[in-house]
């Protein structure tokens, strides 16, 4: 009876808030142990398990890393398949908007060590059909004209070589004329009649005439125009539509076969 | 036989690299010429055994890839191969001296064959003026800028394959 109206009594002091200091009192020393003791537990706990997590921590970076690495690495590859898709798919509007003639695909693996001459080097050759004088262009338009093969390479004189001479036509006007390359891998219109209207703009194409190259191939644009009085023959600047640096591949006109008019020539070159 | 075997690799290595990579590196219209930079590298190696047949290979090898005939080349690389014989253990502590000298008087040579070549005898239209100024020159720069890691790299071949004899003391 007197235990519980002692505790009846504490219960009515404690809800009436009166054992707050004496219990503040009392418990301090205890948490103020326990918070030692949870301390004390951590540091352990943090010292056991810390190596293990910097370990776990170093694999996972090396696993993570190698797998950034590794989708990079499919990243590159991808863009580089996605180029030559989107490249191939050039060449195929190429070879669907002529179909009169037969393609081979090829890649450029080099060029011309030599910077006097304008050359690339492409690794298809005698083995796939290919032959010496037969054109080749690119999905943007003409690039040049095989020099030499051997059966699984061949060299491809550009058409900006200093050596090389296209005849050419200029639309609208139709004025044929004749595309020479340059040192500097420029291209010029010569031959060109004082009174031909020939302006900025007008595209050049392969007119079809010396038998080297098939007729409507698209070359280039004019880009200005050198006309004097006093001149034979008028010049021009001529902006290639095919950019000589970046070429990785291209397609041989395989059914085409040029004529060589050389001995049609001979009789007015031996002439006084 | 290893300099022999290592060198017929070295050489077919450096003509795929010229044609690849190297001749797509340009400064104005001008190109470096690695092989004419191993070719005189090697023969200005004090143990590398110098021989004709190097000259000889290199030009066949660059010929196949070029245009120009391989004869042309051999000129060049003969020229370089005969100064650089010429000047070999003659420049004392002038390695680099003699290296660079080789390297511009050989491209200078291999140019002005070249232009000779296309200009007299193909009736290419050069001009000489245009052709010094964006071809040659902007070449020997080039040459130049790759001649130093060009030397140290065939001379660490030349040190593998062909090493110093040692001297035995009576």
């Amino acid at each position: 009876m007197v235990i519980a109206l002692v505790v009846i009594g504490l219960l009515a002091l404690s809800l009436g808030g009166y054992l707050t200091p004496l219990t503040r009192l009392s418990t301090q020393p205890i948490l103020a142990v326990q918070a030692w003791f949870a301390r004390a537990y951590q540091g352990i706990l943090t010292y056991l398990n810390a190596p293990k997590d910097v370990n776990t921590l170093r694999a996972e970076n090396r696993q993570l890393k190698a797998e950034v690495s590794r989708l990079q690495t499919e990243i590159v590859t991808l863009q580089q398949q996605l180029t030559e898709a989107e490249l191939l798919s050039a060449l195929l509007d190429f070879a669907r908007a002529h179909p009169q003639n037969e393609y081979k695909a090829a890649q450029v693996i080099g060029r011309d060590p030599n910077p006097f001459v304008h050359y690339i080097i492409i690794n298809r050759g005698s083995d796939d059909g290919l032959r010496v004088g037969m054109p080749v262009v690119s999905a943007e338009g003409l690039v040049g004209v095989i020099n030499a093969v051997i059966p699984n390479a061949a060299r491809v004189q550009l058409i900006t070589d200093p050596a090389s001479a296209v005849d050419v036509v200029v639309q609208p006007s139709h004025t044929n004329a004749v595309l020479t390359g340059s040192l500097t891998g420029e291209l010029a219109l010569d031959m060109v009649p004082l009174d031909a209207q020939i302006h900025p703009g007008n595209l050049v194409l392969t007119s079809g005439l010396g038998g080297r190259y098939p007729a409507n191939i698209l070359v280039g644009q004019i880009i200005n125009v050198h006309k004097l009085s006093y001149a034979l023959f008028q010049e021009a600047a001529v902006q290639p539509v095919v950019d000589f640096h970046r070429l990785q591949i291209v397609l041989v006109i395989v059914n085409f076969r040029p004529v060589d008019i050389t001995p049609l020539l001979k009789p007015n070159e031996t002439a006084p | 036989m290893m300099a022999s075997l290592s060198g017929l690799v070295v050489l077919a290595i450096v003509a795929a690299l010229q044609s690849a990579i190297v001749a797509q590196i340009h400064l104005l219209q001008g190109t470096a010429d690695l092989m004419l930079l191993t070719l005189a590298a090697w023969y200005l190696h004090e143990n590398a055994p110098a021989s004709w047949v190097w000259a000889v290979l290199a030009a066949l090898m660059v010929g196949t890839l070029s245009a120009l005939p391989w004869w042309l080349y051999l000129l060049g690389y003969g020229a370089v191969a005969v100064l650089a014989m010429l000047l070999r253990r003659r420049l004392w502590r002038g390695a680099f001296l003699a290296y660079f000298t080789v390297v511009l008087v050989g491209a200078l040579l291999t140019h002005l064959l070249t232009f000779a070549y296309l200009r007299f005898i193909h009736n290419v239209p050069l001009g000489f003026g245009e052709a010094f100024n964006l071809v040659v020159l902007p070449s020997l720069l080039l040459n130049l800028l790759f001649a130093l890691p060009i030397h140290s790299l065939v001379d660490e071949w030349a040190n593998l394959t062909a090493p110093a004899e040692e001297e035995t003391v009576p």
